[in-house]
Parts: structure tokens; C-alpha cells; sequence
């Protein structure tokens, strides 16, 4: 999913606009997609960028930095691409690297496993580039597939250093460090001329170097592939998302309601603590009731579904099962005239809608992905995810229980998932027909060999970097709108407090939306992050009906239902929390890919009118009914 | 003649001219073998082998890229 600190909204560090400012040398990673950069990257420098199975995972480029000897070395992760004919924006990005020279050193990174192809662009970029250093990626998973390749030879054909490298055990990466170098102490090596085809001489290199070839090197993918994308794409895609939701929802629902007992059961000494210290009575409050409170209720609901979700999503991630999503989808995609990677950037959305639209530049089209970037939020993310699984678990499925329970859920959520992805259809169809009219372009996408994930890292990996990254960040959100909503209850002009002012101006079109005007405005308050939304309307309740004294408030149910819930509202909330406008992060996102003012606005309006329209007419539909 | 796009799943054939740039630069020059591997559940796009490693193309891309059933005369002259 592409999600780090570092690669969505403001921090968003794009190298190649503002202008990275390098230390000692400059070492720039390229190669194909998907043959291992990312690894080798992580490798040399220690850093821990995602390293995921589908082609694009790296749209943006990362910068580390290791130091070899004396010297230090600032290395560059760039998109990967077939070819330096630029074709996307990504691999636009790799070309104007390598042939603005802004590297000292450039390391080509080769996949063992298909060293044609990846020998082809090592040529290209060794006839169009000096000082160039082959990397010869994954030879772990080439030896157990029975392929050996003789380096010296491979060296010797290309006239270049090769340097052998397998995550296992991290070999080579000594060698590979000692070899560039070599590389920056020797300036300006001769461009190569291979003078025929390159695709023909690497043909013919990569048939003479593979000491021993492997019959079928990849029979059983062959057969997997027949299971995950074939007759029964749709059946398996469908089950596989069941079964993680089902998951998600089972596994969350008990400690995240431990979670809540016991964060609640610290505002009492917090309290006391901070009257122990002389903080007057009306801040303590302010930070207990309303800091403190929601940043429990935000931590308590979001991070059990997390901490479950995002690794079984990125297990199905690094095992390579995305592209395959893609290629299943990609018939649906061609009827609404865009691409089938387009399903990449809402398996992206999943996890983080601001990941989702860098990731769109996977799209080479700018038309069609001007259209993955404005239907990303179709797509609940994460924060929203804890919200329908709450109202689902809450108010729709009261019958059942234990495992029923959590599967008839399960179910509920995937067909809300199901509604968006069929929204996301409908809106790309009318968008393509109407304000973003062209012809389809090409889709060609990568099926990459599956890899077993390495559970441990996958683990450590999705807790770590996408879970409390995404609490972080909603937490540090919910604390100062947990202030906010506290001071507006608590601030009254006249007879009644700033908030219910605001929640009765809001009323009438929040009922006619089958809400109400509280739900409205933590809709809103929650533009920051959209986690925040049911724990921001929850406070707001409370704060109305009984002040400060809802410490032991037991379910959230029983407050939403005391005021006026029932099965019709939270539906609609659920329906405007998938279609309403994206988070403030998300929206920064956009208006920076685009570039456009208009369409980050846009970005903001159409959900909007889509989640407006909806609720109305269900609540009008229910209406007739009731 | 026949085109990429007629290959049944398990067939192969080897690329002629043609003028598909994007599947150029994956390797598919004229003579490079290709073989189709299965389709997708709505029978398009369709996957390939080509050069080792394996692509989704639509039909309307693969319908652009002649076939011949012998190749390697093609290749080595």
C-alpha cells in the first residue's frame, strides 16, 4: 500500500522537486519493476522502505544513506521501468535521472529469476549512462528454481562490474558497496556500445550465462494462477476478502473493547493527578473530558482492526496477489474506458486514501488517472473502516452472536466495499464520457512470480510502519478536536452551548439525510481524519445529555440509541462515511498531483454528492415505508 | 493472419512486425517468442510469457501483434 511517514500529504518528500539535498555521493538505484530495488535499498542502507510483490510499488523514490570507508554515499530508490522510453510519470522520473547525470554512480538492479528482460534495460542504461554498476538481484530464488548464472562471464559480456546479491543472508551487499566504490573513483568510464538490438544481444548474453536452465521455472505459479485468476477470479477475490474481513472483525471486537475499559479507567487518576499539580479545575476537565477521552476512544476502536488488517492485507500484498486483482478487474475497467491499474490504487486506497492517489501514478494516461484520483475515496480506508465495522456490528446484526455475529459482518462490510467499488465503476464510466473523454489507452501489467512472504517482517513491518503510524497520526488529530468539541459543549452564548447551536443550524439537513445536525458536524470536525468522526458525535452526545458524568458510559450503542439512533441512520452514516469527502491529508495529496486547485475540489465535491444523494433517497425510500 | 490475440491458452507462436511501442519495450521484437498462459475471468485481458516473465494484455493490443507459427528462421537469419 505504499504507506509510510514519509510517502503521503505534506511530508510527501518528492527528491525530485525540491531539490534533495546530497551528501558525499550520489548512488541511484534502477531497474525493472519489482526486481528488488526496494530490498537492496534497505539492505545498504538500513532504512525500512515497504518492499511489496506488484510492479509501481515505488512511485515516488526514497533517499537514505550508508557510509563506506570514509566516504558517505546518498542513495536513491527510483521507480522501476521497462525501458528509458519513458512511458508513465514514475518511470518518466527514473529516465531524467539517469540521463540529467545527477548520479555519480548508477547501480542497476537485475532480477536472477528473468535476467533477459532485466539485462536488456542494464543495457540500456549502460550505453546511455557512466559509471554504471549491474546488480544482480534475488540469486536465492534463481538457485532454487535450478537457474545458475556465471558472474565472471555476465562481466565480462557486458563490459561492466556485476556483482551477485540475495536478501538471504545479505550476500553480496559488502561487494556491491566496495564495488561502487570503485565506481566513484574512477570518473567517466566509456558508455557501452552494443551496437545491435538490445534486446537480441541480451538474449544472447542471457542464454550464454545461465550455466544450467530449469525446465519450467515457474509451473506452479502457472497452476496457482489457474485457482487466484481464473474462471473463478471473481469467487476466490470475493472469499479472500471475506475471509480478511471476517478476521478483522472477530479478532478486534474483544480487545478493543478491553482497550476502552481500561484507557477510560485512567481519566479518574489523570484527573486527580492533574488537580494535584494546581491546574485549575476548568483546564483539567477540558484535557481529561475532552483531550484525554478521545484520544482513548479514537486509540480503542482504530487500533485492534488495524493491528489485524494491515498485515493479513500486506501478506496478500507481498505473496503478489494485487496484480492479479488487477487482472481480473481489468475488463470492468476497460468497459468504464481506464485502466486496470487503477485497481492497484484502490487496493492502496484500502490501507490509506492519500497512498492511493501518489500510487495513481502508476497510470500512464493522465486522463485516466486524473479518474483514479478522484474516485480513490470510493474506497473506505482504514480510519473508516473501524466506523462500519462498529455501526455494523452495533445496529445491524443484533440477532446473532459469536462467530455468526462476526461472519454475517463481515459479509454486511464486504458488500458496502462492494457498493463502492460499484460506484467507483459508475463514476469512472460517467467522468470518461463526459469531462475526461479519450480513447483507452494500453494496459500491459507485470505478473510477477509469487514470493512467500516473510511473515516475521510482514509483521514487524505492518505494526510498525502503517499501524501506529496511522493511530499516530489520528490521535494527534483527536486530541485538539477532542479540545474542540469540549469547548463548543462547554461554551454557551445565551442559553445553549456553541455546539448544539451548531448542531440545530445543521438539524434540518442532517435529517433529511436520515442523520442529524451532531453527525454533520463530526463529519466535519473530522476532516482532519476520518477515524475521528463516531468518537467526536459520541462526545458531542454526551456533552448535550449528562456533562462529564459519562466516564462509565458501557456501550456506545445505548448512547447513539438514546439519541434517536436507529437501523435507517446508521446506514446513512455508514453510506456517508464511504462516500463524503476525503481527509484533509488526502485532499493535500491530490491538489499536489494535480496541481490543480479545481480538481482537488472536485476530488472533495463528488463523493460529497454521491454520499448526499444516496442518503436522501434512501431516507425518502424508507420514508414511504415507515 | 493470424494475431496474438487467437492464441488459445497453452499455445505459442513468434511475434512479427508490428506496432505495439509498450509491448516493444517489454521485449516483444519481431521473433521473440510468446505464448499464451490463460485468460482472465472475463476472457480479456489475457495473460503471456514473454522473454521469461509474464504480462496481462488486452485483447484490443494483443489483436495488433501478428504471429507466426515458425519463429526461430525469423530469428537468427
Amino acid at each position: 500500500m505504499g504507506l509510510t511517514k514519509s510517502s503521503t500529504g505534506k511530508n510527501a518528500k518528492d527528491l525530485f522537486q525540491t531539490g534533495y539535498e546530497a551528501k558525499g555521493k550520489m548512488i541511484a538505484l534502477v531497474g525493472n519493476p519489482n526486481v528488488g530495488k526496494s530490498t537492496v535499498f534497505n539492505a545498504l542502507t538500513g532504512m525500512h522502505q515497504h518492499t511489496g510483490n506488484w510492479p509501481g510499488k515505488t512511485v515516488t523514490g526514497a533517499v537514505g544513506q550508508y557510509t563506506y570507508g570514509k566516504e558517505t554515499y546518498t542513495i536513491v530508490d527510483l521507480p522501476g521501468c521497462y525501458s528509458l522510453d519513458a512511458d508513465s510519470p514514475e518511470e518518466e522520473v527514473a529516465r531524467e535521472f539517469i540521463s540529467a547525470g545527477r548520479a555519480d554512480v548508477i547501480v542497476v538492479v537485475c532480477d536472477a529469476t528473468s535476467l533477459e528482460r532485466s539485462l536488456r534495460f542494464a543495457m540500456e542504461v549502460l550505453e546511455s549512462a557512466q559509471n554504471v554498476v549491474v546488480c544482480v538481484n534475488v540469486m536465492d530464488e534463481a538457485e532454487k528454481k535450478g537457474l545458475k548464472i556465471s558472474i565472471p562471464k555476465l562481466e565480462c559480456m557486458l563490459g561492466a562490474p556485476v556483482v551477485a546479491t540475495a536478501s538471504k543472508g545479505k550476500r553480496g551487499y559488502e561487494e556491491l558497496k566496495k564495488r561502487v566504490a570503485e565506481q566513484t573513483d574512477t570518473p567517466g568510464t566509456h558508455r557501452a556500445i552494443y551496437g545491435e538490438n538490445t534486446a537480441l544481444r541480451a538474449e544472447k548474453i542471457a542464454r550464454s550465462v545461465l550455466v544450467c536452465d530449469a525446465k519450467q521455472p515457474d509451473s506452479t505459479d502457472r497452476k496457482v494462477d489457474r485457482i487466484l485468476a481464473g474462471k473463478w477470479g471473481f469467487a476466490v477475490m470475493g472469499l479472500l476478502l471475506l475471509v480478511v474481513f471476517w478476521l478483522t472483525i472477530a479478532g478486534a471486537d474483544y480487545p478493543s473493547r478491553l482497550l476502552r475499559t481500561v484507557l477510560l479507567q485512567g481519566e479518574e487518576p489523570l484527573y486527580r493527578m492533574l488537580t494535584f499539580i494546581r491546574i485549575p479545575e476548568s483546564v483539567c476537565r477540558a484535557l481529561v473530558s475532552g483531550v484525554y477521552r478521545m484520544a482513548a476512544e479514537v486509540t480503542s476502536v482504530m487500533l485492534p482492526p488495524m493491528a489485524i488488517f494491515f498485515p493479513l492485507f500486506t501478506l496478500l500484498e507481498d505473496a503478489g496477489y494485487l496484480p492479479r486483482v488487477a487482472f481480473i478487474l481489468d475488463k470492468c475497467f476497460q468497459k468504464c474506458h481506464t485502466c486496470g491499474k487503477q485497481a492497484l490504487t484502490m487496493c492502496m486506497g484500502f490501507g490509506c486514501n492519500a497512498a492511493g492517489v501518489v500510487g495513481a501514478r502508476i497510470i500512464a494516461s493522465p486522463k485516466e488517472r486524473l479518474i483514479a484520483i478522484l474516485t480513490n475515496s470510493f474506497m473506505p480506508c482504514n480510519g473508516r473502516f473501524p466506523t462500519l465495522i462498529m455501526l455494523i456490528s452495533l445496529f445491524l446484526v443484533t440477532g446473532a452472536s459469536g462467530i455468526w455475529k462476526s461472519g454475517i459482518c463481515a459479509l454486511i462490510l464486504l458488500m458496502v466495499i462492494l457498493l463502492g467499488v460499484g460506484a467507483t465503476f459508475l463514476v469512472s464510466k460517467i467522468l470518461s464520457a463526459t469531462v475526461l473523454k479519450g480513447t483507452p489507452s494500453s494496459f500491459v501489467l507485470e505478473l510477477p512470480p509469487y514470493r512467500m512472504p516473510n511473515i516475521g517482517s510482514v509483521l514487524v513491518r505492518s505494526v510498525f510502519d502503517r499501524t501506529l503510524y496511522v493511530l499516530g497520526r489520528a490521535v494527534s488529530v483527536a486530541a485538539p478536536a477532542g479540545l474542540i468539541v469540549w469547548l463548543t459543549a462547554n461554551v454557551y452564548i445565551g442559553e445553549s452551548s456553541v455546539l448544539s447551536l451548531c448542531a440545530a443550524a445543521l438539524d434540518p439537513f442532517g435529517k433529511a439525510l436520515g442523520m442529524d445536525g451532531v453527525i454533520l458536524v463530526a463529519f466535519i470536525l473530522g476532516l482532519p481524519a476520518n477515524e475521528t468522526v463516531i468518537p467526536i458525535a459520541l462526545m458531542a452526545y454526551l456533552s448535550q445529555t449528562a456533562l462529564g458524568e459519562a466516564g462509565n458510559a458501557e456501550a456506545f450503542g445505548q448512547i447513539l440509541v438514546q439519541n434517536g439512533w436507529t437501523m435507517l441512520t446508521a446506514v446513512n452514516v455508514m453510506l456517508f462515511s464511504v462516500f463524503h469527502w476525503p481527509c484533509s491529508t488526502t485532499l493535500l495529496t491530490v491538489k499536489k498531483e494535480t496541481g490543480s486547485i479545481r480538481w482537488t475540489i472536485f476530488a472533495a465535491v463528488l463523493p460529497t454528492v454521491v454520499g448526499i444523494l444516496l442518503c436522501f433517497t434512501i431516507t425518502k425510500v424508507a420514508a414511504l415505508f415507515i | 493472419m493470424k494475431t496474438m490475440a487467437e492464441l488459445s491458452p497453452g499455445e505459442w507462436g513468434y511475434a512479427k512486425e508490428h506496432s505495439e511501442e509498450r509491448l516493444m519495450q517489454l521485449g516483444l521484437i519481431p521473433g521473440t517468442k510468446v505464448r499464451c498462459l490463460q485468460k482472465s475471468p472475463l476472457h480479456d485481458p489475457v495473460a503471456y510469457e514473454i522473454r521469461g516473465s509474464v504480462f496481462a494484455i488486452r485483447k484490443i493490443n494483443a489483436e495488433n501483434v501478428p504471429i507466426s507459427e515458425d519463429g526461430e528462421a525469423q530469428l537468427w537469419d
